[in-house]
């Protein structure tokens, strides 16, 4: 599992505050442009320099930042690092994945850094807010009532930075929609600086029972938005409990239809676990009698983090165990033709006919896979687990595939 | 974790007296002696016994009856806990009737009276040579071709019939031609279709030809198997199987093979020998078999075909023949029967299939229209097989007369309103009333009512023993459940 | 033929019209007569259940049975009619307005 925030030492650091900046390789970069990039160096590029220029005269000092890569053994202290740069971050190894385009945020001060976009990496992701009105039994982001604003202001600058060709992001939480219009303007400046990037937004939804502000999200006409809103049960009662707030099925429900009322996108996703799986075939025919005109079903997998750990006895559920549930529930909506995808299971869990819509998400932080997993020789079209479910909690019954 | 509350604190129902609820629209029928079929005001179902259907509409369901949650979340009760469901039930309604602004999709052109057959059900065809007679001429189908394009509905179909459409092949070159060219000069083109209906016996491949090149599908005639069908359908050489089964072979070959399809009539013979019938339609590789029963007119009557068996044996016949398929099914052979696929869409679905036979308001004018070979506008197939036998009732003119004119008809109009089965006594308390229909033709014709009395009514009959067979066997086998799901969502 | 059965509904428990719906239910096996009648300050609704001629074989005794559990269910009806016809009135007027859920009258599209 890659780590994507960590601390560094710091030498020569300035009195900027968190800054974001774009990684490059290159030292012979453009002068205009190298106030807006960090350097990123390795411990080689650094030991070639050593010979060549002792007190390192040719690394520029027009770069906002340097960064080192490599452990602390190859920075012995009494190296004069670089004195004519400033904000020069010794990387951990960790870090050894940064590449040419990554977007990273540095503070000077403290030496924390966080890798908040990776260029090799299909789906970046962008934390809005810590905040959320719900407190899913299952959540993997566990809130914090904080002001975390700063985090939707970084998230502007972002989009501003990130290189168009950028193929998606994902907006998360939290929930997105604590900043209210705010949100609404984000994703029109994403559409504006990222105008052929598809974006996901994760949210329960509730904000657009106010039909004026489903209506602007709508105005944007933003070229490939979806909107990814958690139906957990058809019992309102199950739904509620789950997300631990009353009133939440309905102002999920009436946001879901004010939503397709504008033209926008809606997947739904149902996680698949003991409080769940009681009335998941249920729930998926409600979904296919009622919701019919949304655009996506997904059915999640745990995922063994936040809370699902805490709340693991009332949680897990073997998959091998609900396989035909599961088959069932999948039947329905493909019967009634509804797109739907099941995520975060093992191929070898789930009834041969649920394979083809098992996706594989396609993330570097998540595919892991067990020793067993060698001589399965359906492993290049599963997902895997996720490092959570390899430490913590998986089925019992993996098993290779040899068919 | 103590942070987080357990399911019964977002319970506000008390577990021990009656719940808290509210009922939403619903009617009831009784399926048998024990359980009722309840259904909401969007169509959708659901049983219950007797008393708790009882104990349920006058208040007194508790919470914790294992249908409470069911109840609520199919949307036949609001509580506390959801008011989404009126809002819900709003959309399913719509859905359900988003089909009447686009009112008469299917026109039918009666090219020619002619026929080389002489089946005796047959409703209206004349074996004569005489073209001036029984052909329709090229102005009065120019004039059908404009008033086609009148409709409303995005897409049309035209369907050609007779006696035997062949028979008339350059009326129908000139109408699918006439007809594209218009469809092109709009500015919104519709869906054009075409369907040819056609004993296959005069086809040549001339004739196939022009229906690949234009896309019009075949619709023939099988009655069953060979001794069957040639009982049924005489035609002099009396080899009507052989050439039937002959064209269905050269039309597949040559425009697709599931650009025909066929369609059989249920006779006295046919009564005991469903299962060979859908054999011999697997024989030769049909997807499936619409059970139809006689309608009572033309020669049907005339030869008392139509009284020769009543609705009781033609349900057996049914059901023996919907069994089957299932027990088909069950073997692994992909078949299906197409009367129940498309009640059952009504039934699991908010899609209205577009059935003429079974529409509330009633599929006459607005769901088809005829065109007859003399030029006269009916308001169903139905409509012009009853002018056959002397009752004009529901001719809405002819193809002079102004489209405003034929569908603002006096006896149209009436029909539909009168025979609206929400309104009807009886269909107006009964729960299949969404998935049923109204036939005001038919009643007309059997009661000199247009509503019928329900009592006594064969349509409802047949439609009441069908609509509870299929609720039955859904409900006692988990397979058929999600064979019917199938057939239902692909109608 | 049998002879014509006489039964009695409480008029406080039963509307006319149900009992008029019950028997219209029945009304190809037998004949109906229906009466309101008061006697005695207490209201009721007299039926009685004649063969018909074209049916005089029909048991009338299990008939007027079934017409008892009919008439149950359509005082029942009445009922549910009366307590559901606001909420009837408004999901109609809410199905058949302007609003655009269903396909090709979303009033934007996201493209």
């Amino acid at each position: 599992m890659l780590k994507l925030r960590g601390k560094a030492s710091v030498k020569n650091a300035s009195n900027d505050q968190s800054k974001l900046l774009k990684i490059t390789r290159n030292k012979h970069l453009p002068v205009a442009l190298r106030p807006k990039h960090a350097l990123l160096l390795s411990a080689h590029d650094f030991e070639s320099h050593k010979a060549s220029s002792p007190n390192g005269e040719d690394i520029s000092s027009d770069f906002a930042s340097i960064l080192f890569l490599g452990s602390q053994k190859s920075f012995p202290e009494t190296v004069p690092i670089l004195p004519n740069s400033r904000d020069v971050f010794l990387l951990p190894e960790d870090f050894n994945y940064l590449a040419e385009g990554d977007i990273l945020r540095l503070n000077p001060a403290t030496g924390n850094i966080a890798a908040v976009f990776r260029k090799e990496t299909p789906n970046n992701s962008i934390l809005l807010t810590e905040r959320c009105n719900h407190l899913c039994l299952m959540c993997s982001q566990p809130p914090k009532n904080i002001d975390d604003s700063w985090l939707l202001d970084e998230a502007f600058d972002l989009v501003r930075l990130m290189p168009t060709d950028t193929p998606n992001i994902g907006f998360t939480g939290g929930e997105p929609t604590t900043y209210g219009y705010r949100f609404i303007e984000l994703i029109e400046t994403t559409k504006r600086n990222l105008p052929r990037t598809s974006v996901d937004v994760l949210t329960n939804g509730r904000a657009f029972k106010d039909e004026q502000y489903a209506a602007s999200l709508g105005r944007i006409k933003h070229p490939d938005l979806q909107l990814g809103i958690p139906l957990y049960s058809d019992d309102p009662v199950r739904h509620d409990f789950i997300v631990q707030s009353k009133g939440a099925f309905d102002e999920t429900v009436h946001g879901i239809l004010n939503l397709k009322r504008h033209g926008i996108r809606v997947e739904i996703r149902v996680v698949v676990h003991q409080q769940t799986l009681p009335r998941l075939v249920q729930t998926c025919e409600f979904i296919a009698r009622n919701l019919l005109f949304v655009d996506h079903v997904a059915l999640m997998g745990l995922e063994i983090t936040g809370f699902t750990r805490a709340n693991l006895d009332i949680l897990w559920a073997d998959p091998h165990d609900y396989r035909d549930t599961l088959s069932e529930a999948i039947e329905i909506l493909r019967t009634y033709g509804m797109h739907c995808s099941v995520y975060n299971h093992q191929l070898c869990v789930v009834n041969a006919d649920v394979r083809d819509v098992c996706r594989k998400s396609i993330s570097d932080w998540k595919n892991e896979y067990l020793p067993e997993c060698d001589k399965c020789t359906k492993r290049p079209e599963c997902g895997g687990f996720f490092s959570t479910q390899i430490l913590h909690r998986h089925s019992d019954y993996i098993k290779a595939l040899t068919s | 974790m103590s942070r987080f509350q357990p399911i019964t604190s977002f319970d506000q129902q008390s577990s021990g007296d009656s719940a808290q609820y509210d009922l939403l629209p619903l009617r009831f029928t009784a399926l048998d002696d024990s359980r009722y079929v309840a259904t909401n005001i969007a169509g959708e179902y659901l049983l219950m016994a007797r008393d708790a259907l009882h104990r349920f509409a006058t208040g007194k369901l508790q919470a914790r009856d294992p249908q409470y949650v069911e109840l609520r979340s199919r949307h036949f009760l609001s509580d506390a806990h959801s008011k989404m469901g009126p809002d819900l039930l709003a959309i399913k309604v719509r859905s359900r009737h988003a089909r009447l602004a686009d009112w008469t999709g299917l026109h039918i052109f009666v090219l020619t009276l002619r026929c080389e057959h002489a089946c005796p059900y047959c409703q209206v065809s004349r074996q004569s040579e005489d073209k001036a007679a029984f052909d329709m001429s090229r102005e009065h189908a120019n004039k059908a071709v404009a008033l086609a394009f009148r409709s409303p509905n995005k897409s049309i179909k035209i369907e050609f019939q007779g006696g035997e459409s062949f028979l008339n092949f350059d009326l129908m070159k000139h109408v699918v031609l006439s007809a594209e060219a218009v469809n092109a000069r709009l500015t919104e083109p519709k869906n054009l279709a075409f369907v040819a209906a056609t004993n296959l016996a005069v086809v040549t491949a001339e004739m196939l030809n022009f229906c690949a090149q234009h896309d019009i599908t075949i619709s023939t005639s099988l009655d069953g198997p060979v001794d069957l069908h040639n009982k049924n359908r005489p035609r002099p050489g009396g080899n009507s199987y052989q050439l039937a089964v002959q064209g269905i072979e050269k039309a597949r070959l040559r425009l697709g093979r599931d650009k025909v399809s066929a369609l059989m009539t249920t006779t006295q013979g046919s009564l005991s020998r469903v299962r060979e019938i859908i054999d011999e339609y697997l024989a030769l590789d049909f997807q499936g078999i619409f059970l139809r029963p006689l309608s009572p007119y033309g020669f049907a009557v005339k030869t008392k075909f139509y009284r020769a068996y009543n609705v009781k044996q033609w349900l057996q016949f049914y059901d023996e023949g919907l069994d089957y398929i299932i027990d088909l099914n069950k073997r692994g052979v992909p078949f299906r029967e197409y009367y129940a696929s498309t009640i059952l869409a009504k039934i699991l679905t908010s899609h209205d299939p577009g059935y003429v036979d079974l529409m509330s308001p009633a599929g006459i004018g607005i769901g088809a229209v005829v065109y007859n070979y003399d030029g006269s506008v009916y308001a169903s197939d139905e409509a012009r097989m009853l002018a056959e036998m002397g009752d004009t009732t529901f001719k809405l003119g002819t193809v002079e007369d102004s489209f405003e004119a034929l569908f603002t008809n006096e006896t149209l109009l009436q029909a539909l309103d009168e025979s609206f089965a929400y309104s009807s006594p009886m269909c107006h308390d009964c729960a299949f009333e969404p998935w049923c229909g109204s036939d005001p033709v038919f009643h007309w014709g059997q009661q000199q009512d247009m509503i019928g009395r329900k009592p006594e009514s064969e349509f409802c009959v047949r439609n009441m023993h069908i609509f509870k067979g299929l609720i039955r066997r859904m409900e006692d086998d988990p397979f058929v459940r999600r064979l019917f799901t199938r057939w239902a969502t692909s109608c | 033929m049998p002879q014509p059965l006489a039964l009695d509904f409480d008029a406080e428990a039963f509307s006319l019209l149900a009992i008029q719906k019950a028997c219209h239910r029945f009304s190809n096996l037998a004949s109906f007569e229906v009466r309101f009648e008061c006697k005695d300050d207490a209201a009721s609704i007299s039926v009685v259940v004649a063969p018909l001629a074209s049916n005089p074989t029909e048991d009338l005794t299990d008939l007027a049975l079934r017409l008892r559990n009919e008439a149950l269910d359509q005082q029942l009806r009445e009922q549910i009619r009366a307590q559901t016809e606001g909420v009837r009135n408004l999901i109609l007027a809410h199905a058949f307005s302007k609003s655009g859920l269903i396909s090709g009258e979303a009033s934007s599209a996201s493209v």
